[in-house]
């Protein structure tokens, strides 16, 4: 989950209050701007924030975005949008929501009830970590982060 | 790498450059900072490639061009994909 995002505020001198540790920052203002508190960003204040909240009742009856992909009769899938600790829903069929994708791609599914189990990675694949024979099944898979959001 | 809205209604409550969304179509609500919100605002006008995302972000924020991570923007871009908020497009059907 990306951080949250900081700022770095710097004071534009206003004349008012100048300090030795002030930024003087030059440009074209027009003189009232000059009062105006500016933000200079760093990189890491520009990480996107993308959280998704839970709270029981809501979770019970919301659809949430997954990938399914298809696993071969090996166990093993592939996955070009894995992340370590993403997690399966081992329960079949996949429990898309009316309306959604039923095939390869992204959906939205429905995540309670459902069973989990972690994605791990197996050679040149990947595999649900379960005992449940998910082989030639479409399987849903959540994101560690959207995974992680179904605990708060 | 090109991107669209997915064309879902969204309801948004700025809170100080914070953003609470409640997304109808999923009874999900999620909190977005102002990069995030600025990814699906620029998406809303038609399909954008990576690229051109991350210039009309740093743009809007009036920071140097560049500044703007592209594994960051790569991570938020599949996060909103999922959500089903935005949609990936090869080169030609963003051509159309």
């Amino acid at each position: 989950m990306k951080p949250e995002e900081s700022l770095d505020v710097t004071r534009e001198s206003d004349g008012l209050s100048p300090t030795a540790d002030e930024a003087d920052i030059s440009g074209g203002v027009a003189a009232p701007e000059n009062k105006r508190r500016r933000l200079v960003r760093s990189a890491a204040a520009l990480a996107p924030l993308v959280l998704t909240l839970r709270s029981g009742g809501v979770a019970a009856a919301s659809c949430t975005g997954a990938r399914l992909v298809r696993v071969g009769d090996d166990g093993k899938f592939s996955d070009a949008y894995h992340q370590t600790n993403d997690v399966c829903i081992v329960d079949t069929p996949a429990p898309v929501c009316e309306n959604h994708p039923t095939t390869d791609g992204f959906t939205k599914v429905r995540t309670e009830p459902a069973s989990f189990a972690p994605v791990v990675e197996d050679g040149q694949g990947y595999r649900c970590n379960t005992n449940i024979d998910l082989n030639n099944k479409i399987v849903a898979i959540l994101s560690s982060t959207s995974a992680t959001s179904l605990l708060t | 790498m090109f991107f669209r809205s997915a064309g879902h209604d969204l309801v948004w409550i700025d809170w100080d450059q914070v953003y609470i969304v409640y997304q109808p179509s999923s009874a999900e609500t999620h909190v977005f900072n102002e990069v995030t919100a600025l990814i699906l605002r620029s998406l809303e006008v038609g399909p954008l490639s990576s690229e051109e995302v991350s210039e009309k972000i740093e743009v809007a924020l009036g920071v140097e061009r560049g500044v703007l991570v592209a594994d960051d923007l790569a991570f938020a871009t599949m996060r909103l994909e999922e959500l089903g908020l935005i949609e990936r497009l090869d080169s030609a059907c963003a051509a159309q």
